[in-house]
């Protein structure tokens, strides 16, 4: 039959590669919050030890995995291979994560939209939205993480200008 | 308006409609189990682009698509053949359909013929619901705004006739990018008709509660975009292309009225009038997946259910509570002869139990069982999903499936026949089942744990004690109010809360009063339901999360916790969601009521109704319904709150996920300010709610 044909899936590889630089950068931005702000560091104590958890995007990533050993938060890279995860939160396809990422959905809207599944248990999944609306107001301007939590928090600019400069250089040093 | 008496609605189909909405077909392609799709696409679709966006939709996917991009406008049999040689050749095992009206009706019957094998058997598949083999699973992605095509259970080919739900798409995925402006005169037409078929289904008597949902959503659609409909952007066409397909689900499965009787619909009845102007969120999912089947002799369908699922032998699981009360000799005495009630499991504990689940799936096997009713509350559906997944699934450890999507096959048959009219887990998606003796909980979230059949029988809720019917449809009116004001809503979900608002708002009362009110008691089943399915698309927000939190701190029953903090949640989120708020004031309390209230203090009023709504139980409950959490008392009448467990209230909300689903964000001072002033029972301090 001539008019039938093939079309593999294609890629889209600048979107792939964005995504995956913000995850690594969120995932180092998580290891260095959970020392540069107290209200991270409670979340992070309140879980166990060993707890991992996982954010990307199927059906084959990118992914950024962060876990919690002898006590400090770690960012353990982008390959979920071989790691026991507690807790994965899975955008559904890359281009819900560009509408996450690039800010057009916040992650509540994105959770309610069906485009994240999070699996695993619950408590936990709480903890670490918090985490990262906490984290998200450090790294963005206040008119960008309007758009990306709920609430814009009220919180002293010594806090803001102290927590940013410290998880900015954290994630970038990677400490 | 009349109360409904008997219906049955049955659609299937899973909406996925809205921004990116094609970038989410590999997913569910992947959890139907295929993974080589074909593409049926007329020349014009290819030509004007269409094809090219889905192939890019499915990027980064792992799945290659087969094209064909040359299907006739009007295809007939030979076309049907070559194609079915082209499935076997490539071995497709999923249709996408990118087409609307005669593509989408060939491609069905191009189904069955992939699926039956032989054209011989193509006759022996005619009829009604001969349809015995499954079908490949079925996507049609439009291309126009004449999409109705999609909803319709029957196609015909020369002198053969099928008609069967599995020929409803199992998917329509409406994306903007892929609605084109089509002819303005068929375009023009296809709306009048979609017009025309809605309002058929409003008018019709008997009432169709559920179709009518489809029916106002999609004509509120019609009403707001189709003026537009000639120079509209992509963005009205989506919105008129979700109106055409929903008038085309409730004309294809309620029974509509004659055209006459319809003219007062479209010319103005006062409920199409004010029905909610849907803006359209970006995105949204759907799926109403059961059939629903209501009336006074409800119970008596179930034998004709169970046989047209293929299955005779049913396993009837139930609790000692509902045994006991007798509603099982009820369901009996309504099969009468048809059907033997012979195996029954009637142990399920209150809580859902993980061994509860083993001990009945070896009953189930024991017996040769081919089917569920599952007879009860909550626990009792989560129990009978829990041991369908064992049984169906042969599952040695249940935890496998647990979480999202792992279930990806059907069931067997489960028929859900509710004893309360407030959980609306007969329409639900989900099962939580507990271990127990590790005290973890496993969720269980998969469309094919919906109940194939929800009964809804006003003689299963007749002996519910007063106290209980108040928490139990405070219970349904929450689910409804929250799938209206949370973030999930959409105007599909929107329909089926407000109808089930206004079904609680008349009903609630008499039915307090006067407890043998089978009608009553009917329309508060159907609300329920309706109020199922709407939270079970958009789900619910601080006020299940403050309520979960209060049962599993203390011990309350969900449905007080509910009716207690339902205005908290309502008046918490006013200064984001004060505009769905006022709009339900017209379900809720009737059109005198809210046009005699200004715009701008409906919101309010509707929280102050619910606060009354809630004195006025208490009353007709002679005190049993409490107002207030410290109202909350056992048996032995000690409160079941002190104010000091309050701390361990907020602690477990924090643990809940359906604040995600809330508009507004909550810490722990904000759980703590909305749980005082509940215990009090005193309105919250609108000046203390943090925006941002």
């Amino acid at each position: 039959m001539n008019d039938y044909r093939e079309a593999p899936a294609g890629r889209k590889p600048l979107k792939r590669a964005y995504v995956a630089v913000m995850l690594w950068f969120v995932g180092r931005a998580l290891q260095a919050a959970a020392r540069a702000d107290a209200e991270v560091g409670r979340e992070f104590e309140a879980l166990p030890e060993g707890f991992t958890f996982a954010m990307g995007i199927l059906p084959a990533g990118p992914w950024m995995i962060v876990g919690k050993r002898a006590g400090r938060i770690r960012y353990l890279g982008w390959r979920p291979e071989g790691i026991a995860l507690d807790l994965t939160l899975k955008i559904k396809h890359l281009e819900a994560a560009i509408l996450m990422f690039t800010f057009q959905e916040s992650t509540a809207v994105s959770t309610a939209r069906n485009r994240m599944i999070v699996d695993g248990e619950v408590p936990p999944a709480c903890a670490i939205v918090r985490i990262l609306d906490i984290v998200e107001v450090y790294l963005l301007p206040k008119f960008i993480a309007r758009l990306a939590v709920k609430r814009y928090p009220r919180w002293t600019w010594t806090r803001k200008l102290a927590g940013r400069t410290r998880i900015y250089l954290g994630a970038v040093l990677g400490r | 308006m009349e109360s409904p008496r008997h219906f049955e609605f049955f659609c299937p189909i899973r909406i996925f409609s809205g921004s990116r909405a094609l970038e989410h077909l590999p997913g569910e392609l992947r959890a139907l189990n295929a993974s080589r799709p074909l593409v049926l696409a007329t020349q014009g679709a290819a030509d004007r682009g269409l094809t090219r966006i889905l192939v890019k939709a499915f990027a980064d996917s792992g799945m290659s698509l087969g094209l064909h991009e040359a299907a006739p406008e009007s295809p007939d049999a030979a076309w049907i053949a070559r194609v079915k040689r082209l499935c076997a050749e490539h071995r497709h095992d999923a249709l996408l359909v990118m087409g609307d009206g005669p593509l989408v009706t060939a491609a069905k019957i191009l189904n069955i013929a992939v699926s039956i094998g032989p054209e011989a058997d193509l006759a022996a598949a005619a009829g009604d619901n001969r349809l015995t083999r499954p079908l490949m699973p079925f996507v049609v992605i439009p291309t126009g705004i004449d999409c109705e095509a999609v909803a319709s259970s029957t196609v015909a080919l020369g002198p053969w006739t099928f008609s069967s739900p599995a020929l409803m798409a199992a998917l329509v995925a409406l994306d903007p990018r892929t609605i084109r402006p089509g002819d303005a005169g068929r375009d023009a037409a296809a709306l009048s008709v979609a017009r025309a078929h809605a309002a058929r289904v409003i008018a019709a008597a008997p009432r169709n509660p559920v179709g009518e949902a489809y029916a106002r959503a999609g004509l509120a659609l019609l009403d707001r975009y189709g003026a537009r409909a000639g120079k509209g952007n992509r963005r009205t066409r989506w919105a008129l292309a979700n109106g055409v397909l929903l008038a085309g689900c409730a004309q294809a499965h309620a029974d509509p009225a004659e055209p006459d009787a319809a003219e007062a619909v479209v010319s103005g009845d006062p409920a199409a009038a004010d029905a909610a102007p849907p803006p359209l969120p970006g995105y949204f999912e759907f799926l109403n997946g059961g059939r629903i089947v209501a009336g006074h002799d409800a119970l008596g369908r179930i034998p004709a259910i169970l046989a047209q699922l293929g299955a005779k032998n049913p396993l009837i699981v139930t609790d000692r509570g509902v045994a006991g009360a007798g509603l099982i000799d009820v369901v009996r005495d309504a099969l009468r002869d048809a059907l033997a009630l012979e195996t029954i499991a009637d142990d399920v504990p209150v809580d859902s139990d993980l061994k509860a689940v083993r001990r009945i799936a070896e009953l189930y096997r024991q017996r040769h069982c081919d089917s569920f009713i599952a007879i009860g509350g909550g626990s009792v559906m989560d129990t009978a999903k829990g041991v369908n997944i064992v049984v169906s699934e042969n599952a040695r450890d249940l935890m496998a499936y647990s979480g999202v999507g792992a279930i990806r096959s059907r069931l067997r048959p489960l028929i859900a026949v509710p004893t309360t009219s407030g959980t609306g887990s007969e329409v639900t998606q989900a099962a939580v089942i507990k271990d127990h003796e590790k005290h973890y909980k496993m969720a269980f979230i998969s469309p094919f744990l919906l109940p194939d059949a929800a009964v809804l029988d006003p003689r299963m809720t007749l002996t519910l004690p007063p106290a209980v019917t108040a928490q139990t449809a405070m219970d349904a009116l929450t689910h409804a109010m929250e799938a209206y004001t949370c973030l999930a809503k959409n105007p599909l979900s929107d329909a089926f809360a407000r109808a089930a608002v206004a079904l609680i708002g008349r009903h609630l009362l008499p039915v307090m009063k006067n407890p043998a009110d089978g009608t009553g008691r009917l329309a508060l089943a159907i609300a329920s339901n309706l109020a199922g399915v709407a939270f079970s698309n958009s789900m619910v927000g601080m006020v299940h999360c403050l309520g979960h939190a209060t049962g599993s701190a203390c011990g309350v029953p969900h449905g007080v916790c509910m009716a207690i903090l339902l205005p908290y949640g309502l008046e918490y989120n006013l200064h984001k969601t004060g505009r769905w708020t006022a709009e339900l004031l017209l379900p809720l309390a009737g059109r005198t009521v809210c046009d005699t209230t200004p715009p701008e203090a409906r919101a309010a009023k509707v929280i102050a109704l619910v606060r009354q709504l809630n004195q006025d139980l208490h009353d007709a409950s002679h005190g049993q319904h409490p107002r207030t959490l410290k109202e909350v008392v056992d048996r032995g009448l000690n409160p079941m709150i002190p104010r000091e467990r309050l701390p361990e209230i907020v602690a477990a909300a924090r643990c809940d996920g359906a604040i995600f689903y809330n508009p507004e964000e909550m810490d722990a001072d904000d759980f703590r300010m909305v749980l005082e002033a509940a215990w009090e029972g005193v309105a919250l301090d609108l000046s203390r709610i943090r925006t941002g």
